[in-house]
């Protein structure tokens, strides 16, 4: 049998997706993905409570309080100001997008939780969520939006564009129809506008840190129409003008739909990785490798003449436009680790200085064929003439128990204990309004 | 000069159209352009007016209310409740478009109202713009839109699309920043964002009546992420992983925005039709050709044995993506008006081209007829260009051919006083009307609130 031949006949691509996102029940979920899923919501409201002076904070509390004030009935997290559904999922979105160290699932290259989660919260508040309920839309999130990416590096596509942020509003949407109980007819409309409102292209590379927020406001707003009757296309993946054709400019791959068949038995939110460094998961091993070289061998950043950093040439069009374009790419890291011994994220709002500019005339890329994605290695030239290099693939990143990843809330001044508790024992939680209680502030006495 | 050098030195695309948008003045815009601004803004408020009367409608305004909470700023167009400005401009967009006659501008088949309006009487309401104001900052998002799409025809393109995919948050960003009085580096930004909030493909008929509000969604928040300081692409459309290349797989005309700041400029907003009749602008001559040979020669259904329309070969991958919503059987109505064997077969059931059966699901007549109707395709013709050829069962053929569509003149008075009946009073109505005659001396939260419903 061939793997479209197991694929349900005449049943839609979404069609399978919305049975999937309404079948799952809490007690299908093994007990380590539950653990998973905490331990990534604990992560991002970790990053969410750490700063709220980032650019990040800035621009989702400015956003939300322009458009529908501060008395929505939303939390932003940190924020004792409340806010309309859309501008807390695009102001939470943002602040869990702070650092860079939100997850992804890689391959496909795709970023649920800063799109999932918000959306997750904010819904889960609105219709008074259980923690099982929740934690189940939050898993059907992960698994629709990383199940819809094509096998595809999108920068090898005759056009490239990024595909992650027209497959992130599936994921959403799915998550939210979950979250409203809707229909199943009602749910593949909401992935039918999901379809539609795939955003992004890969100008402007310096702004594509707010394209999660974005995306996430879309596919809330995808299943709130179909929430409100709005049909869609049953065929926003596969069919003719769809995701594949308009975005991957491929038919659906034969991978998409075996990846369809392991729903429910393989969790994408397994794969769901974090980050040590506040860098893409592509430019983790970079950075590790260059403190590893300076450290073991006590080079100092003015001993450094040169430093030669080798990828795939799978990267060579990605880096063209990131690694000119923003401070984070590939050898502005280096340098920021050259310059200030450490990667310290809250520089990445400031332009760069001229000791980091200086540092990084010292950075060369170079790409190798027949590399793997994740692949780099360093080498490291002296003033002397001495050389070290290393290579790797992978940050290892510990796990952190939840009191640890939520322990930037005790700075804000919450209820840490019991945020954790209540964290710890989600699946217990009979309203998920009571979590977001903890993260708002008390008012000032 | 280097050729990098000389790209550096140019203004960019988005740097030229922030030009016009800022520089842009009342007194710069000929008396005529103004006349028929005025006349698109009367049509489409009573088109948003009438969409208070579809059921369709209602549930997007009450959407957007249930979106926004309490206490909006912005006006939604023949209702009491207000919304905040994103949930306003999606809901009075979706009032304007609920029956798709919106206006359009050939040949590249753009819809600037239904996107450019909605944003300028949200965003002018919350600016407390002038009436002046909100003239200028329409006829910028039309011109904007209509530059951008160019001479692309943008279902030849690689992947086919609907122009307003691409181009619509454009033209709302730009009417938006001139009405918040963007710097030009922001307005540059605006425009930088709203090519990432591009969205949309020609997938499905089912969405088309959301498709509009939510782009005209996207590009007033490309406005506020840029009014709040958020730096975007200044190369947006002409850069190498821009717009043009992203979406229309072809290099930007560096000519795109040549010649605004002429006093010779012509404003595209001029050739912007106002649909009088329901259906897309392409079908129009078809429709009125069928019409007219069904009515001259008085024939009956039941004798006709085919009808074949020939149309310009660049339509066929749009009409592809109506054909297969009907061999899908999709049944929705957004497909029935826009499908042209479909309104073909309704003309020639009912020998009326403004019949409504679109609104009803096929019954057995209708697709007895769809049977007998063939579309063809052939080279050399004008876009709106169709010819008919209609075959009798007695071996009769009688054709008609055409490629222009001519629009009546709009009463404003008479089309507000018919659109607006029953949700507005006649008083209020008049007063509309006559806001938009002197809406020189007027606000925009003046003509806003002239749209509300007496208590």
């Amino acid at each position: 049998m061939t793997v479209t031949a197991q694929v349900r006949e005449g049943v839609t691509i979404t069609e399978q997706l919305a049975d999937y996102v309404l079948g799952l029940r809490y007690e299908d979920l093994p007990e380590q993905v539950v653990a998973k899923t905490k331990a990534l919501l604990a992560h991002h409201l970790g990053i969410a409570l750490r700063d709220q002076t980032s650019r990040e904070a800035r621009l989702g509390t400015q956003f939300a309080a322009l458009m529908g004030g501060t008395t929505g009935q939303h939390t932003v997290i940190g924020r004792r100001e409340r806010a309309d559904l859309m501008d807390a999922v695009f102001a939470n979105s943002l602040l869990m997008l702070q650092g860079a160290r939100h997850d992804c699932v890689l391959p496909p290259n795709v970023n649920p939780g800063v799109a999932v989660q918000p959306a997750a919260w904010a819904v889960g508040e609105d219709v008074g969520a259980s923690g099982r309920k929740f934690l189940t839309a939050v898993v059907v999130g992960y698994d629709v939006m990383t199940r819809l990416h094509a096998p595809t590096w999108t920068w090898d596509l005759d056009v490239p564009r990024p595909a992650k942020w027209s497959v992130s509003p599936f994921g959403v949407a799915a998550t939210v129809a979950r979250l409203y109980g809707l229909s199943r007819e009602r749910t593949v409309h909401a992935l039918g506008h999901a379809g539609q409102a795939g955003i992004g292209i890969y100008e402007g590379a310096a702004q594509h840190w707010m394209m999660h927020a974005l995306a996430a406001r879309g596919g809330v707003l995808a299943a709130s129409l179909a929430r409100a009757g709005f049909p869609a296309s049953r065929t926003p993946v596969e069919g003719t003008h769809g995701l594949f054709e308009s975005v991957f400019l491929q038919a659906v791959p034969d991978a998409v739909m075996d990846n369809l068949i392991t729903l429910g038995d393989d969790f994408a939110i397994m794969r769901a990785e974090t980050r040590k460094y506040p860098a893409g998961v592509l430019n983790g091993p970079p950075v590790k490798l260059l403190l590893q070289l300076l450290l073991a061998n006590g080079i100092r950043s003015e001993d450094v003449a040169r430093v030669d950093l080798v990828l795939p040439c799978a990267r060579e069009a990605r880096e063209a436009v990131y690694d000119t374009a923003e401070q984070r790419g590939p050898s502005w890291l280096l340098a920021a680790v050259l310059a200030d011994g450490c990667l310290d994220e809250r520089r990445f709002d400031e332009p760069p200085d001229e000791r980091r500019c200086a540092m990084r005339e010292r950075v060369r890329l170079r790409f190798e064929a027949d590399r793997p994605l994740r692949y780099a290695r360093v080498e490291v030239t002296t003033t002397d003439g001495r050389q070290f290099e290393a290579e790797g693939d992978r940050v290892e990143v510990p796990p952190s128990d939840l009191r640890e990843s939520l322990s930037a809330g005790t700075a804000a001044g919450l209820p840490i204990d019991r945020l954790v508790d209540l964290m710890q024992h989600l699946e217990d939680v009979p309203n998920v309004a009571d979590v977001l209680a903890c993260l708002r502030p008390e008012p000032t006495r | 000069m280097t050729a990098v050098e000389q790209r550096v030195a140019a203004p960019t695309i988005s740097a030229q159209l922030a030009d016009f948008v800022r520089d842009l003045r009342y007194e710069d815009i000929p008396e005529p352009v103004i006349a028929h601004t005025k006349e698109l803004l009367a049509h489409q408020l009573g088109l948003a007016l009438s969409g208070q009367r579809d059921e369709s409608a209602r549930r997007a305004v009450q959407l957007a209310q249930q979106l926004s909470g309490p206490g909006g700023a912005c006006t939604i167009v023949g209702d009491r409740g207000r919304a905040d400005l994103l949930d306003a401009v999606f809901a009075n967009a979706f009032l304007l478009g609920h029956d798709g006659r919106d206006d359009v501008i050939m040949p590249s088949g753009v819809h600037p109202g239904i996107i450019v309006e909605p944003v300028a009487w949200a965003v002018g309401e919350t600016t407390a713009a002038t009436g002046r104001e909100l003239l200028v900052a329409i006829v910028a998002g039309y011109e904007v839109m209509t530059r951008l799409c160019g001479s692309v025809w943008t279902w030849g393109a690689h992947v086919p699309r609907r122009p307003n995919n691409v181009v619509a948050p454009f033209g709302a960003a730009a009417t938006a920043a001139r009405l918040m009085s963007l710097s030009r580096a922001q307005t540059v930004s605006a425009l930088g964002h709203a090519g990432q909030l591009s969205t949309g493909n020609a997938e499905g008929t089912e969405q088309l009546t959301t498709c509009h509000p939510l782009l005209a969604r996207n590009g007033v928040t490309a406005a506020i992420l840029a009014s709040l300081g958020v730096p975007a692409a200044a190369e947006i459309i002409e850069g190498p992983n821009g717009v043009y290349r992203s979406y229309f797989f072809q290099d930007a005309p560096p000519d795109l925005a040549a010649g605004l700041d002429s006093p010779q400029r012509e404003f595209a907003i001029k050739h912007a039709g106002l649909k009088r009749r329901i259906g897309s602008e392409l079908n129009m001559v078809a429709m009125e050709l069928a019409q007219h040979v069904i009515e001259s020669r008085g024939l009956r259904p039941a004798a006709i044995e085919r009808v074949d329309i020939a149309l310009p070969v660049e339509r066929r991958a749009r009409e592809e993506v109506w054909e297969a919503e009907l061999a899908a059987g999709a049944c929705g109505t957004d497909m029935r008006v826009g499908a042209l064997r479909f309104r073909i077969a309704n003309i020639l059931a009912d020998a009326d081209i403004d019949t409504m059966r679109f609104r009803q699901a096929p019954d057995a007549e209708i697709l007895g007829l769809l049977e007998r109707i063939q579309l063809k395709y052939e080279d050399g013709h004008p876009i709106r260009y169709a010819r008919l050829v209609v075959t009798m069962r007695n071996g009769h053929t009688y054709s008609a051919e055409g490629d222009t569509h001519v629009i009546e003149p709009l009463n404003w008075a008479e089309w507000l006083s018919e659109s607006g009946r029953g949700v507005l009073s006649e008083r209020r109505l008049k007063r509309v009307a006559q806001l938009i005659v002197d809406l020189e001396d007027s606000t925009v939260p003046e003509l806003m609130e002239a749209v509300v419903p007496d208590e």
